[in-house]
């Protein structure tokens, strides 16, 4: 079986499937993965309040405030 | 480093980072994951060029057996962070779908499971044969074949495409 015995309505399907490169350098840049992560989709904070509260959350919530808060220092 | 290895990089890479790109985004379906692994995928070529035996292999089986390979580890350890830290990360599975995203080939891929969503990647987009997908993915050629029937069987299923072409 190859790539010519897939029937063609399945083609059609897989053909919908289209992908746009970005612009990609070769060398990586330290800010652009700092970037790529800041900007990555995160978890609505208020679905974790009302879902998650397991121990281990509860455990580490007061670590995630103190290093969210670490950048107020700065101000 | 020499240059000469310097430029044969910066070719290769013209050639094929976009192969490369399309793969991962297919299969992760996640655009910063993909760029990054476009990156470390020439990183470790440059790294491990001499084990590249033409006589063996071609240069895009290399290319993407070293990409597939960093997707993996990426993605293992991806789920090792959402184990431990799971409201840093979305939950898209628990999102309400629509019938008609449930339908569309994007979501469908997803619902392969990741050893069958591969071999159908490579069949489909980027034309490759069975002999070339066993060595990147480092399996025998009736596993591929094995996948690859199960796969298009899930697809068609999922996708409620007929059979009988």
């Amino acid at each position: 079986m190859n790539k010519h015995d897939i029937p063609d309505e399945l083609k059609q399907k897989l053909d919908e499937f289209e992908v746009d490169v970005p612009d990609i350098p070769l060398k990586k840049s330290l800010s652009q993965r700092i970037a790529n992560w800041l900007y990555a989709p995160a978890k609505n904070p208020v679905d974790l309040i009302s879902k998650q509260w397991t121990p281990l959350t509860i455990a580490l919530l007061p670590m995630i405030i103190l290093l969210c808060s670490i950048p107020l220092l700065f101000i | 480093m020499s240059s000469n290895d310097n430029i044969q990089v910066e070719e290769l890479f013209t050639t094929y980072h976009q192969q490369i790109y399309q793969f991962t985004y297919r299969y992760t379906q996640d655009e910063a994951l993909s760029y990054d692994i476009v990156q470390d995928t020439f990183i470790k070529f440059q790294k491990y060029q001499m084990n590249f035996d033409p006589s063996r292999s071609h240069i895009r089986t290399f290319l993407f057996r070293i990409a597939y390979q960093i997707t993996m580890t990426k993605l293992k350890r991806r789920n090792k962070f959402k184990k431990l830290l799971p409201f840093l990360y979305e939950q898209n599975q628990k999102e309400p779908v629509s019938l008609e995203e449930k339908i569309t080939i994007r979501t469908t891929l997803q619902q392969l499971p990741p050893e069958q969503r591969a071999v159908i990647i490579f069949t489909y987009y980027h034309d490759l044969s069975q002999k070339e997908i066993a060595a990147i993915l480092q399996i025998p050629i009736g596993t591929v074949k094995s996948r690859l029937h199960s796969s298009l069987k899930k697809l068609k299923d999922l996708l409620e495409v007929d059979d009988d072409e």
